[in-house]
């Protein structure tokens, strides 16, 4: 390889890139409510008791040789909010906020999207 | 074109490329029907709706892009975004009650290829989805 071919391969290289997206996904039945109402239909919130902080996400990351990172299918979300809410019909959980996000690294040799959920566990009707 | 000026060119636009991106952040603060990031919903008693009492009546669509500088640490637009005004407005048009299966979707610009090692504004794409329903009447209780 030529001093000359240098550049134009890593400018092709970095050019080609990749394009990583992240979606959330909230399987099951439990609530995961986002904004102020809680249930269809009423004008005043139902009591509820904090359980806890909530944080969770969607991410992938793919490299242009083709290698990607990846927990779209949001295992460790799926877990946590199992844990918290799925064996209780009266625990929901509450969104504050929605971050998504995108990056690349230099020469676009990788880049990054996720989506950041962050709230927390309530219980109905308090303890 | 001699051959020193040549690689320095190309030297230089490939340092231009990538090393870059944005963020947001997403509320719905004022949103007058219930939205719900699962299928769970509960009803105007409290208690969660059986999927037979939610008919569809619609799709929930929002893109925007949101674009910051020097690797997000200056926001430019739509750095923030309260999406209650589209969220009401779409579910009123459609005549329903609540959105379900509300989904999020962050993904890369075109453009960022192109930033120049993050200096010049960066960017990325939101696309927000949902299933716009209607409620029955009279709720009951799942099992």
């Amino acid at each position: 390889m030529s001093k000359q071919s240098l550049p134009l391969l890593l400018l092709a290289a970095s050019l080609a890139g990749c394009s990583a997206g992240a979606t959330t996904v909230f399987r099951g039945n439990y609530p995961v409510m986002l904004g102020p109402k809680d249930r269809v239909r009423a004008t005043t919130p139902l009591p509820t008791t904090k359980l806890g902080d909530y944080v969770g996400g969607a991410y992938k990351s793919e490299n242009f040789d083709g290698q990607v990172a990846t927990n779209e299918n949001l295992s460790s979300l799926e877990v946590e909010a199992e844990r918290l809410v799925w064996s209780y019909p009266d625990r929901d959980l509450r969104v504050e906020r929605i971050e998504p996000e995108a990056w690349s690294t230099l020469f676009n040799a990788a880049t990054t999207a996720q989506v950041m959920v962050y709230g927390q566990a309530v219980q109905m009707g308090g303890k | 074109m001699s051959a020193l000026v040549r690689v320095a060119a190309l030297g230089a636009l490939t340092l231009a490329t990538a090393c870059g991106g944005s963020n947001a952040v997403i509320r719905a603060d004022k949103a007058n029907y219930p939205v719900s990031m699962s299928k769970g919903l509960r009803g105007e008693d409290g208690k969660l709706l059986r999927a037979s009492q939610k008919q569809s009546v619609g799709t929930f669509a929002l893109d925007y892009t949101s674009w910051s500088a020097v690797w997000t640490l200056v926001p430019i637009v739509n750095a923030r975004r309260d999406i209650s005004p589209e969220l009401n407005a779409q579910v009123e048009k459609v005549g329903g009650d609540a959105i379900v299966g509300l989904n999020v979707k962050s993904t890369h610009c075109l453009w960022n290829y192109f930033t120049i090692v993050g200096v010049l504004p960066d960017c990325a794409h939101v696309a927000i989805r949902g299933d716009i329903v209607k409620v029955a009447a009279s709720s009951v209780p799942a099992p």
